[in-house]
């Protein structure tokens, strides 16, 4: 068993290189480049703000090396064991970057010879030979671009690997680490999570024990036609009809529309209270309130198909021969039912149980999107569309670890829940 | 199987699991209210700081002046006529709350490298720099400096700085910090870059006494004094406490010498909601609202209801919700209704790519340009869109300047004439396609590349591509994002492109159209070369009298008027919803006298009477 | 052994349920594919979910004749023409090709399904060729011009389509035609106001509904930019099916390839190809489409590649069990000894048997992959011009105008049914070829 489990930690790593990997050059493939990204947000930026930026960006994430290169230091950067990166007063990489410029010198003055001579052809009459000029200092600007002796702050000192603690890097959009932002969206999802899984749980083994106790009826086969519709529901169509005719003035409005507290949280007191005669419902039933619909959407998917798999399990068991042998020794059908089969058909639920943890990350991302609310799907999506690569391959380390976590979690629970199984 | 686990286990492991999390609910708001108890703390420390200062200077027998900034004779303008004539009015008083909402939720206030265009609103209202521009008369007036000498060539700018201003914490504001402010923009490890390349040509700042300071710049640009102006001036003592990392990535460090504070000065955190207080030591007049409260929320609708709920005061609508309000009487009753157009708002165009790898397009003649803006029912579209709230854009420049020659009327929508213009350029449908083409085969067919994720834009997109179709005009669609839209348009690999530009008090118009701008990434996108319009622009901007340079680029507007390198699409309305009891609101040259991403003094006040919040300390 | 637990989380959802009747007794292997279509279609639930998706196939099929702004026969200025028959694409002839000739056969004599296959191709190797040369459609089509025509009277005779719009006829002759509601709820919402007035507000006209009062007929009401609701959906079912058809298809074949490599060759192969199916399910699907989806384009063809390519896990999980279950049966060692090349015996001999379970992950498949497509499209990463359901169902609440209720309702009521007709005919496979399953145990 620990043998086991030690292969599996040690299979760990190469898969998160792996998954990153791939997540990383679909980024970095991109048309557009994952560095444009930072470019502009509102489009309005003139062109020297513009490369401004961008050489500030480069030269602090190094944007501008080979994409091996980034990926390669992305990695060292979340790796608790790595190089350490050169710092920006080193006083060799000042030296470094005196011999540069030296080097650099000799092309840079003949790219501005040819500039000048450029600046002086007539625009309207004379484009092939000013476009001609162009492409040679687009040449020779690459050929200064090939002596690069400075090392930039993001560049590896290679010396011996020490231990450190891992650092996800930074978001390029926000200009935040993303340990940070992780923190902040975190603890929403949680808390999302953690009512609707229980609440999914309980009402899924109640309806799957119903349906077990009246296999065959009428009523075991609409249930079932139910859930698997339930299963089919879009969450974005449940989404936009709640929010359209529950949470909409025109029609009903019962519940808020977006975002986890009302507006004035602040000045709420947490338990609900009678002041002057009228009823403030304090913080703790305001989120709630706001909590509802989030809820029921991220509830009732995850309740039809945990209900059908608890049917399932229920039917399996109760024809097992242990099951039989209880009724024969005369056990009420109640006994039989709650201590024999119903324990049994726990493992089943309590494996999938174990995607809680991946569930943390990904599980409400569309939720979180249609509802506005600050999760980590919200943070996920936001930094797909904005390319903010560092962010986004974080997020996915960190969603990978914990499914993969997950997987491992759920093959001990499945030896501890069944001495049957042994891994060899 | 020893570990038994039934239906009573699994309910009180639910019962745990919901106590546990009201137990974490609770600590939460516990310390939230811990925090508001520091707040409250540090604020009740520093004020008795103050008052034992005062205490000992009365106690030294200093006499205590009436207000900090009245022994600096007012040298110039007076920086605060617009309070002090809203001071003078009748039913005028201080207290009540001014509740805005920004767009988005932000992540960052630390002035110079916040990336979110609301983050500006706080900032020019709790850091103030050297001058401001009259909303009325659209000239600096000077504000933390009193005076300024430029050299004849430009180079050399001296600024005289204002005397007994001190910064929202007490430390008194000095050429230091104006010095300090200017170098950290340069500071390679901050990410300031889009500030510092306005100072790209700065070559030296200097202090010289406590009071003036002196910029000197390796070449004239005429937008140089304007750069300095506009700088918000930092505190030395505050920031130079942070190293740049430690700057780069706190998100809230705001402290300035401007009318409001944030009630810590390092302490805002995203996720929480931006509240401002009166900086009580602030050298003007106090302004009239209590707190500035801004609320970020994204969704149009909410926002509405935000507004019915009298949450907000001010509500920016769509047009749609504009034309449904305005028909409501519980709103109407307790509004001020807004619509106004902004010299700054600017326009949006289709500009047609004349040049693409190398090859003329069909674009490059000037008939095809000007049968496409034929093509295009521009007053149905501001009339459907934007139901009313646009209009027609006939040039580069903002609405109203005098920048425009007021003769030009914006081009029809003329179907018959634009089939006429493009039969003369020799175009027809040979194949029996559906599609004009030349008689060598080129097909009037293009791509419009355009920003994606926007319902406004996809809308004017669909029926640009349906008007054009009727003529036989082939328009394909390429939706893209952002930054692939900014890569084709510096390699030029585009047909043509829907894009906006905004609009300044005098606009340049040098670098979107002027040929050098063709080169280098450029902002000539579109690869327009036209001598005589070059010869117009260079007269405009050499030209140093005001009138006459008008007239030059009036000539400017008549060239791209008939040249139609770009199809000026449409001037957007700015339209607003402001709670009635907000008083001496009214109209500038700038849209209203209180435009929130720029510094300019609070004249907006509550009579006692109307006053909704109450602060309480 | 080393990956059987992992494999349950996952494949959890296969439960497995016995079906009482379902006792099949030992079928040879070759008719098991044939015996467990036969089961599936006995059960309810599996013959309505069929039947909506060949309505909705027809539909597709069918969708230019059915709904279309082109007049099927017209007489104008005394001539007679046939504008739809002009207007249709090469692609909308193949279909109608294909149909016809499956229909036929069908009808005329009960062909195998082999032998319908071949006919198929050999039509459309006929027919593609044909009218992709021979027939030239308008690029820019003009929709308004037939209703310009009657609106001068210059029309002496018209027969529309069903549905007299296509699906990008925006109506722009006639004014504010977008967002007006259906029809007939003006009427409906009247007579309930004066049924129960207490309930329904009186018929005051909401937002949109003011705005507009579309003088035409149009059942479910137009989309934010003025075409009708319904004809887009027609239009829609095109991409709806064949976005889950194709994107299934690809994972069924990357699975099947790589599920039988690990499960014939078994050990480092199999550990490779396990890591392998680890990497691709910790990939978060949805995050890396939007990425691709935004970085090159809103292209529906892409993100069925991307969609297959990110979910044959499960078929590969499937195979290999099935393969390394059969590679120590009797006939494979059989054929072995005989001297058979290898990879005959893998897709000759394995490869038949080992195939049956995946059809439950494949229906499965299909309905996630058109719940994907309309969360991107949801996400405004679908098609701009064209319709597809997910992306009317993104109008409904973007745009400024607030909620649309029809343009909420109608798609999202159109992509859920086709999801759980998918999963009906998936659960009833299951259960069909459940009692094998618990057998071999």
């Amino acid at each position: 068993m620990l043998t086991y489990i030690f292969r599996r930690l040690l299979l760990l790593p190469p898969t998160l290189i792996g998954m990153t990997a791939i997540v990383f050059f679909v980024l970095a493939t991109a048309p557009g480049g994952i560095g444009a990204s930072l470019l502009s947000r509102t489009g309005e930026m003139r062109p020297a703000e513009r490369k401004a930026r961008e050489d500030y960006l480069n030269r602090r994430y190094g944007l501008n090396k080979p994409k091996y290169v980034q990926y390669f230091r992305w990695l060292n950067k979340v790796s608790p064991i790595g190089f350490a990166t050169y710092a920006d007063n080193d006083s060799k990489v000042a030296e470094a970057a005196a011999a540069e410029a030296q080097q650099r010198a000799p092309i840079e003055a003949q790219m501005e010879q040819l500039r000048r001579e450029r600046a002086a052809l007539d625009i309207s009459r004379e484009q092939v030979k000013i476009d001609e000029l162009s492409i040679r200092i687009a040449t020779l600007d690459a050929q200064r671009k090939t002596i690069d002796l400075s090392p930039d702050p993001g560049d590896l000192v290679f010396t011996k690997p020490r231990l450190k603690w891992p650092d996800l890097g930074d978001s390029f959009v926000r200009g935040r680490p993303v340990n940070a932002l992780v923190a902040e969206s975190l603890p929403v999802t949680i808390m999302l999570e953690v009512l609707a899984l229980p609440l999914s749980y309980a009402l899924a083994i109640w309806l799957g024990i119903q349906q077990a106790k009246r296999r065959g009826s009428t009523l075991d086969f609409s249930v079932s036609g139910v859930t698997l519709a339930l299963w089919s529901i879009p969450t974005i169509w449940v989404g936009v009809l709640l929010i359209g005719f529950l949470a909409n003035e025109e029609y009903l409005r019962l519940f808020p529309t977006t975002g986890l507290n009302s507006l004035n949280e602040a000045a709420m007191a947490f338990l609900p209270s009678w002041a002057d005669g009228t009823f403030r419902p304090g913080w703790l039933l305001d989120r709630v309130y706001h909590l509802i619909l989030p809820t029921i959407c991220l509830t009732y998917a995850n309740f039809a198909f945990l209900s059908r798999l608890a049917r399932g399990a229920l039917l399996d068991n109760l024809q097992a021969d242990f099951v039989r042998t209880a009724r024969a020794k005369g056990l009420s059908e109640r006994i039989v039912l709650y201590r024999h089969a119903f324990r049994n058909s726990l493992i089943p639920l309590i494996t999938v149980l174990v995607n809680i943890l991946p569930a943390l990350v990904a599980g409400a991302v569309i939720v979180e999107n249609i509802f506005g609310i600050n999760g980590m799907g919200k943070l996920a999506v936001d930094a797909a569309f904005q390319r903010d690569f560092e962010l986004l391959l974080s997020i996915t380390l960190v969603t990978a670890i914990l499914q993969l976590t997950g997987y491992l979690l759920a093959d001990i629970c499945y030896v501890i829940a069944d001495p049957r199984v042994s891994y060899g | 199987m020893e570990n038994r686990f039934g239906v009573k286990d699994l309910f009180s492991f639910l019962l745990m699991g919901v106590i546990i999390v009201l137990l974490i609910f609770c600590l939460k708001q516990y310390d939230r209210q811990w925090e508001q108890i520091q707040q409250v703390k540090g604020q009740v420390s520093s004020l008795t700081n103050d008052l034992s200062g005062i205490r000992n200077a009365i106690a030294q027998g200093v006499s205590v002046r009436t207000a900090p900034g009245a022994t600096t004779a007012p040298a110039g303008p007076d920086p605060f006529k617009p309070v002090n004539d809203a001071m003078a009015m009748p039913d005028y008083a201080r207290g009540d709350w001014l509740v805005e909402n920004f767009g988005t939720t932000i992540g960052k206030l630390t002035p110079m490298i916040s990336t979110d265009v609301y983050a500006t609103w706080v900032q020019v209202k709790t850091m103030e720099s050297l001058a401001y521009r009259d909303p009325d008369t659209l000239q600096y007036v000077p504000l933390l400096a009193t005076d300024w000498e430029i050299s004849p060539d430009g180079k050399t700018m001296a600024f005289e700085l204002r005397r007994g201003v001190v910064f929202s914490d007490g430390m008194p504001m000095t050429a230091k910090d104006v010095v300090f402010t200017v170098n950290h923009i340069m500071n390679p490890a901050i990410d300031a870059a889009r500030s510092r390349a306005y100072y790209a040509h700065l070559e030296s700042v200097n202090a010289e006494g406590d009071y003036r300071v002196v910029f000197k710049f390796k070449e004239f640009i005429f937008n140089t004094f304007s750069t300095i102006a506009e700088t918000l001036i930092m505190p030395e003592h505050f920031y130079s406490k942070y190293t740049a990392q430690q700057y780069n990535e706190i998100p809230g460090l705001l402290m300035g010498t401007g009318p409001y504070r944030l009630p810590t000065p390092d302490g805002w955190r995203p996720g929480t909601r931006v509240e401002l207080v009166r900086n009580e030591r602030y050298w003007g007049p106090a302004p009239a609202f209590d707190k500035l409260v801004y609320y970020e929320v994204k969704d149009d609708v909410v926002e509405e209801t935000m507004y019915r709920n009298r949450e907000i005061d001010r509500f920016a609508p769509t047009p749609e919700q504009f034309e449904k309000l305005k028909t409501e009487k519980a709103i109407t009753e307790r509004s001020s209704q807004w619509e106004y157009y902004s010299p700054v708002s600017g326009y949006n165009y289709i500009g047609w790519n004349q040049r693409r790898g190398g090859q003329p397009t069909i674009f490059a003649d000037k008939r095809v340009r000007q049968a496409m803006t034929l093509l295009i029912d521009r007053e149905r579209l501001a009339r459907e869109l934007w139901l009313g709230h646009a209009q027609p854009a006939t040039g580069p420049f903002g609405y109203g300047s005098p920048q425009t020659d007021p003769t030009i009327k914006p081009w029809p929508y003329d179907p018959s004439r634009a089939r006429a213009l493009l039969e003369e350029a020799g175009f027809a449908d040979r194949n029996n396609d559906g599609v004009m083409e030349l008689a060598d085969g080129k097909v009037l067919e293009f791509t419009l590349t355009y920003g994606a994720g926007n319902p406004f834009t996809d809308r004017i997109v669909l029926y640009v591509k349906d008007s054009l179709a009727r003529l036989g005009v082939r328009m394909n669609l390429d939706a893209v994002d952002w930054p692939i839209m900014l890569k084709k348009l510096d390699t030029r690999d585009f047909d043509a492109a829907i894009l906006g530009w905004s609009t300044s008090i005098e606009t340049d118009c040098n670098q979107i159209f002027h040929s050098s701008q063709t080169k280098d990434q450029g902002d000539n996108v579109i690869n327009y070369i036209n001598p005589e319009l070059d010869a117009a622009i260079e007269k405009a901007r050499a030209t140093v009298n005001e009138e006459e340079r008008m007239q030059a680029w009036r000539q400017v507007h008549r060239i791209l008027h008939e040249d139609q390198p770009y199809t000026f699409m449409l001037i957007r309305q700015s339209m607003g919803f402001i709670d009635s009891r907000i008083k001496n609101i009214r109209k500038t040259k700038m849209g209203l006298n209180m435009v929130l991403s720029e510094l300019m003094p609070v004249p907006w006040y509550v009579p006692k009477a109307e006053q909704l919040h109450k602060t309480i300390y | 052994m080393a990956d059987a637990p992992a494999s349950t989380s996952k494949v959890a959802e296969v439960t497995y349920q016995p079906v009482e009747s379902g006792e099949l007794g030992a079928a040879p292997p070759r008719n098991f594919l044939r015996q467990v279509i036969y089961d599936t279609f006995n059960i309810t639930g599996a013959r309505l979910g069929m039947v909506w998706i060949v309505l909705l196939a027809c539909l597709g099929v069918a969708a230019p004749f059915v709904a279309s702004s082109h007049p099927i026969l017209m007489k104008a200025d005394g001539a007679w023409s046939s504008p739809m028959w002009r207007h249709l694409t090469p692609v909308d002839l193949i279909l109608a090709a294909v149909a016809i000739t499956v229909l036929t056969m069908w009808l005329v004599r009960r062909a195998t399904f082999a032998e319908t296959c071949v006919v198929v191709v050999i039509v459309v190797a006929v027919v593609a060729p044909a009218s992709y040369m021979f027939k030239r459609t308008p690029q820019t089509p003009s929709y308004q011009v037939y209703r310009d025509m009657e609106r001068s009277s210059r029309v002496q005779f018209v027969m529309r389509t069903l549905i007299p719009y296509s699906p990008t006829d925006r109506l722009r002759d006639i004014p504010n035609a977008r967002l007006s509601p259906p029809t007939w709820y003006a009427p409906v919402k009247n007579l309930l106001h004066r049924i129960v007035p207490a309930w329904f507000d009186p018929p005051e006209p909401s937002l949109v509904e003011k705005i507009n009062s579309l003088p035409a007929w149009s059942l479910l009401g137009t989309e934010t930019d003025g075409a009708d609701l319904l004809s887009r959906m027609i239009h829609a079912t095109r991409i709806a099916l064949s976005i889950g058809l194709i994107s299934t298809s690809i994972s069924i074949v990357v699975g099947i390839l790589i599920g039988g490599m690990m499960g014939y060759f078994v050990g480092k192969v199999d550990l490779f190809g396990m890591r392998l199916i680890e990497i691709f399910q910790a990939i978060p699907t949805l995050l890396v489409l939007i990425t691709v989806m935004a970085a090159w384009g809103r292209n529906i063809y892409l993100m069925m590649v991307v969609i297959g390519l990110l979910s044959w896990t499960g078929t590969a999980r499937f195979i290999r069990a099935e393969f390394l279950r059969l590679r120590e049966q009797d006939f494979v060692h059989a054929a072995v000894a005989c001297g058979l090349p290898r990879w005959m015996v893998i897709y000759r001999h394995i490869l038949p048997n080992g195939l049956t379970p995946v059809l439950v992950t494949a229906t499965f498949g299909v309905a996630a992959a058109i719940l994907t497509e309309s969360t991107l499209s949801f996400l405004g990463l679908g098609l701009i011009d064209e319709p597809s359901w997910g992306q009317m169902l993104n109008q409904a609440r973007a745009g400024g105008q607030g909620f649309v209720w029809w343009m909420a309702i109608f798609p999202g009521a159109a992509i859920f049914l086709t999801v759980y007709s998918y999963a009906l005919i998936g659960d009833a496979i299951r259960d069909a070829i459940d009692p094998k399953l618990r057998k071999r145990d």
